[in-house]
Parts: C-alpha cells; structure tokens; sequence
C-alpha cells in the first residue's frame, strides 16, 4: 500500500505525470534526474508523515531512499524493527 | 605577495609544500586525491596541451561537478592564459547553451556528451588514471617539467549568475580583482596551509569559487564532498577526515540542524565555519553553537559582482553584533546612500555600495548593464542596509527581485519566460514563498486563455526546461495579476498559497 502511495507522489511531484509507466520500481532517483538533492529531503518528510517513522540520520543514505523498491524495502524493516 | 595571480601563488605553494594533500575528493566509490606536486605537474602538462589548441584570452567552459579533474582543468586553463568560465552543472541545455553561446567557449569539459548537453561547441573530455595518467580527449599527456611562462591575460573568470534566458548575465573578473578578495579573505579568516577544509559548495558559484582558491593559493587541503541530499555525510566527512573548517549556507546548516544529531560524531577537529548566502536565522545561530562549543562562526556577506566576499564578522563579535554581517574585508569600502547618492549617517538604511580592488570590470559584453550597476567609482549592489556607530554592516532586503531557493539565487522572469512558452498561457507572474526546506520556492500565479491548462502540464513544461529547483512548487490560476497603473505586475501583492507569507 506504502508502495502505490509513494509511487503516486513521485509520479505527481517529481514527475509531474499520471502515467505510471513513467517510473520503473527500481529507477534511482539520482541517476535518472527524477529526484534532486533538496528533493530528497521532501520526499523523508512524506515518509515520515505517511508511514509514521522517524528516519535516524544514519538511515539517510541512498542505499535506503534512492529507488522505490528501496525505499518500500527500507520502511518495512523499521516498521517490523 | 600581492598583486601576483592566483595560479602564480599556487605554483610557489606547490614548491612549498609538495607532499601535501592539495585534494581529497570523496565518492561513492572511495577517495581519491592528489598531492601538491602532483596537482601543479598535472596542471604544468594540461596546460602545455591546451597552449598548442587555443591563444591566450579564449574561453574554455568548465561543466564538471566539484572534483580533482574541476580543478585541474581550471588551474591549466589559468596557466595557458586562457579564460575558464565554469558553469552550473544542474542547468538545461538550454540555459548552457545560452552561456556557452554568450561568452564563446571555444570547447568545453564536461563528462556529458554533445547529444546529451544538446549543444554544438566540441566537448573535451578528461580523465585522471592516478596522478600519472592524464587522458585528454583519450589521449595520455606526456609529463612537462618545466613550469610555463603564463602568458599575461588580464582577465580572471567569467562567472554566469542568474538572469533572464534571453539575456544572461557574465560577471567578468580580471586577476587583480581575485587576489585582491582571496587574500582579504584569508586574512579575514586565518586560513592557514595546515588547514584541512571541507567543500561541499559547487566551484561554479562565487562562493565556492573562493573557498578553492582561498586554499590552493596557500598549500591548504581541501576536501570534496557532493552529499547529495544526505547532511549526515558532512559529519562523516568532518570526522573521517579531520576537516578544520566547513562552510555552508543557510539551507544546509538548516538541514544539518534538523536531520542530523552531532553527538553521534567526533567533531573534535573542527575549529572554524562559515555562513553566507543570505541570513541564517539567529535561533539557528544560536542552536549551533550549542552544539558546537568552542567552533567559531563567521558570518559572511557577498555578492558575485565583487569577486566573491565584501563583508566578515569576526567570530569574536558574533554575540555583541548579532545580526550583522561584519565589517569590510580587506581592501574594500563600503557605503550606505540614500536615494539621491547622499551618503547616510549610521543607523540609516540605503542602498549599499562597496568599492576597491575586488569590484568586477563589469558584465560580459553589456555595457549598459554595467553601468547601471558601476557609477561614481561604485559598485551599487542593489542590496539595502546601514552601518552602525562601529562601521558593522545589516542587511534590510535586497532591492531586485530575484528568490532565492535552496541558496540558488533564481530570476522569477526566467520561469515566468518558459512558462510563457505555452499555449493557454496569457499572462504569468512568479514570486518567492517561504518553503520550509528550501528558505524560498517558487509560485506561480497564471492568467489562462485556455482553460483546459492544468498545473502539471505547467510543471511538467517547466522541469524539460529549468533546473530541478526553479520549478515552482505551487501554482494558481487567476483571473488577472494584480498591476500599477502603468502596467507594471505589482509582485509583492501576489499571496502565496494556503496563506503563507509572501517572502518578497
């Protein structure tokens, strides 16, 4: 569910589309230009609102955040945790 | 020392200090770095090959992120005698083809190629393999030894801020104006050879164009990080590295503030920062040094048109002139004028103007512009603001229009010309509102023709044809803009959206 929500915001902020085709579940975000670096930090600030997880400094690395897969991976761990 | 240039400096520091570390840069994939004597050889080679292609006083585009091949490509073109123009690497092919165009590169370096830049001018590429291996277009330079006679050309850089598309706006900045800033900043800040600083400022802006000169002038490391979004790895770069000073502007101090915890991190190394790029909130000043006790601040302010820096207040006066900006830096004056050019008694706001040897000669092939801005013997900075009884300088406001979005300095007529583009679109007008991560975000209020133009065909217009940050956040579609009789958009009446305060 995270992940159809997440993926609509991207689509509609970053993407300014309606077509989901137009974001691959494992695109990065820095490599394709969808996302920049101020852009990053509104995107935690979605996550933190929508999925209600406090993101640790040391969780902000691309490793966790750089694609939705990775992010929706990321989130399901905290939220198991 | 004074009156040499930079890269003459830099060469003495390079003799001086030949095992230090000149660069770190740190990446994804690890770090990687070149000492003195290998930067000045790579340089020494780069420069000879560059010398045999183009005649002194040509312009060589620079379009490389913040890395060891920026500043060698750089630092060759100064030893050729040619001119570098570095230019924004998050810009449109459009706002690079307009630059390019304007200041006549004769090539540019850049990692991208012609059909991904969609420009015309040749691209060189260059490519370090170690400090041995230079590759230019694919090709290995052969090692130089002997230091070239650098011919004699006046001018420094050219230095492309933000202005409108249809007429973009080339500071031009000779050598004597740079040594004269560079040096003033040193001075201001005690920058020391031993020094190890970290750099997360992009090169292509003034501000970040001092930090690099300001240490490699001296045989100072600098350490360079993209943190790409993520503040935490300014701390690990400060910590893993043992980085002495940082400088930052107010949206990532903020964000350091905000998303990273400094007790996590041993920050024992740090002694100085710096903050410019317009106003840090005191509460933030404040929360900083709480938790950087014993970390001196200096707050800066500056303007391009200047070389760089024209005012520092000294970390030992951060408590007593809170708020200010400091004093004067070396070989800079600085004035308050009202209206008719009278100049003002301290404590009276006007406009500020500042002379000395760091004033820019003008703008690239606009003598009109440059006159407007250089008058008397003056550079007129458009910026308002008073002197207090100590000669301590305050910022008011700034008399142009210009936001300022994530410490990028933006035209609201550049986005209001693209938005104009398409069809649908009668009449436009953006302003700067408060956005909380950003300091400012554009809005965009808009008179439609056809009522079928929704926001994201606005946006999606608008991210083929600007940078990422100057998108406007938000957009409203108006019956009309509000104007003065003579026909002028009236701005500052335009609300922001869900009754944030309009910034401008």
């Amino acid at each position: 569910m995270l992940k159809d929500t997440l993926r609509q915001y991207i689509l509609e902020n970053f993407l300014f589309s309606d077509n989901p085709s137009d974001l691959a579940d494992d695109d990065s975000f820095m490599e394709k230009e969808i996302i920049d670096s101020t852009g990053i930090l509104e995107v935690i600030e979605f996550l933190e609102e929508e999925a209600g997880i406090t993101i640790e400094d040391e969780e902000m690395v691309p490793e966790n955040l750089d694609s939705v897969n990775r992010i929706v991976r990321f989130v399901e761990r905290k939220q198991q945790g | 020392m004074r009156g040499q240039r930079l890269i003459d400096r830099f060469f003495e520091a390079a003799a001086a200090h030949p095992d230090r570390w000149a660069l770190r840069e740190i990446s994804p994939g690890g770090v990687r770095g070149l000492r003195y004597r290998e930067l000045s050889s790579a340089v020494i080679r780069l420069a000879q090959e560059l010398g045999r292609r183009h005649v002194p006083g040509e312009r060589i585009g620079i379009h490389l992120p913040n890395s060891l091949e920026y500043v060698l490509a750089y630092y060759a073109a100064w030893a050729a005698g040619l001119i570098p123009v570095a230019l924004n690497t998050q810009a449109t092919a459009h706002e690079l083809e307009t630059w390019i165009g304007h200041s006549g590169c004769a090539c540019l370096f850049s990692r991208k190629t012609r059909d991904q830049l969609g420009c015309d001018t040749p691209i060189s590429t260059l490519e370090l393999e170690g400090p041995g291996v230079i590759r230019l277009d694919g090709i290995a330079l052969h090692p130089v030894d002997q230091l070239p006679d650098i011919p004699d050309e006046p001018l420094a850089t050219l230095i492309y801020t933000s202005g409108t598309t249809g007429s973009p706006k080339g500071i031009t900045l000779g050598h004597d104006n740079l040594v004269s800033n560079i040096s003033g900043v040193i001075e201001s800040l005690s920058i020391s050879p031993d020094d190890r600083f970290l750099c997360v400022l992009p090169f292509y802006y003034s501000f970040g164009n001092s930090i690099l000169h300001s240490h490699l002038s001296i045989g100072a490391t600098l350490v360079l990080l993209d943190p790409a979004g993520y503040p935490v790895r300014i701390l690990e770069a400060i910590e893993d590295h043992g980085c002495h000073g940082f400088a930052g502007v107010p949206s990532l101090y903020v964000s350091l503030l905000k998303k990273t915890d400094f007790s996590r991190h041993d920050l024992s190394s740090l002694r100085y920062l710096t903050q410019a790029g317009g106003p840090l909130a005191v509460e933030f000043i404040r929360d900083l040094q709480q938790r950087l006790p014993g970390v001196r601040l200096y707050v800066m302010y500056g303007q391009t048109e200047c070389s760089a820096r024209i005012a520092c207040l000294p970390a030992e006066r951060l408590d007593d002139k809170m708020g200010s900006v400091g004093r004067p830096i070396a070989g800079l004056e600085v004035q308050i004028v009202d209206g008719k050019g009278a100049v003002c008694a301290p404590g009276e706001p006007g406009e500020i103007r500042v002379r000395g040897t760091s004033v820019m000669r003008g703008y690239w092939r606009d003598p009109q512009r440059s006159a407007e801005v250089l008058r008397e013997g003056w550079l007129h900075t458009g910026d308002q603001g008073y002197l207090d009884e100590d000669g301590f300088l305050y910022i008011v406001g700034r008399q142009t229009e210009m936001l300022k979005i994530a410490d990028n300095r933006v035209s609201p007529y550049e986005i209001e010309e693209v938005i104009l583009e398409l069809s649908g679109v009668d009449e436009c007008a953006v302003v700067g509102c408060a956005h909380e991560l950003l300091g400012q975000a554009a809005h965009a209020a808009i008179v439609r023709s056809d009522p079928r133009l929704n926001e994201q065909a606005v946006k999606r217009h608008c991210k083929q044809n600007l940078a990422f940050y100057k998108i406007p956040k938000t957009i409203a579609f108006v019956d009309a803009l509000p104007k003065t009789s003579s026909g002028k958009i009236r701005r500052g009446e335009i609300p922001c959206p869900s009754n944030e305060r309009n910034t401008k």
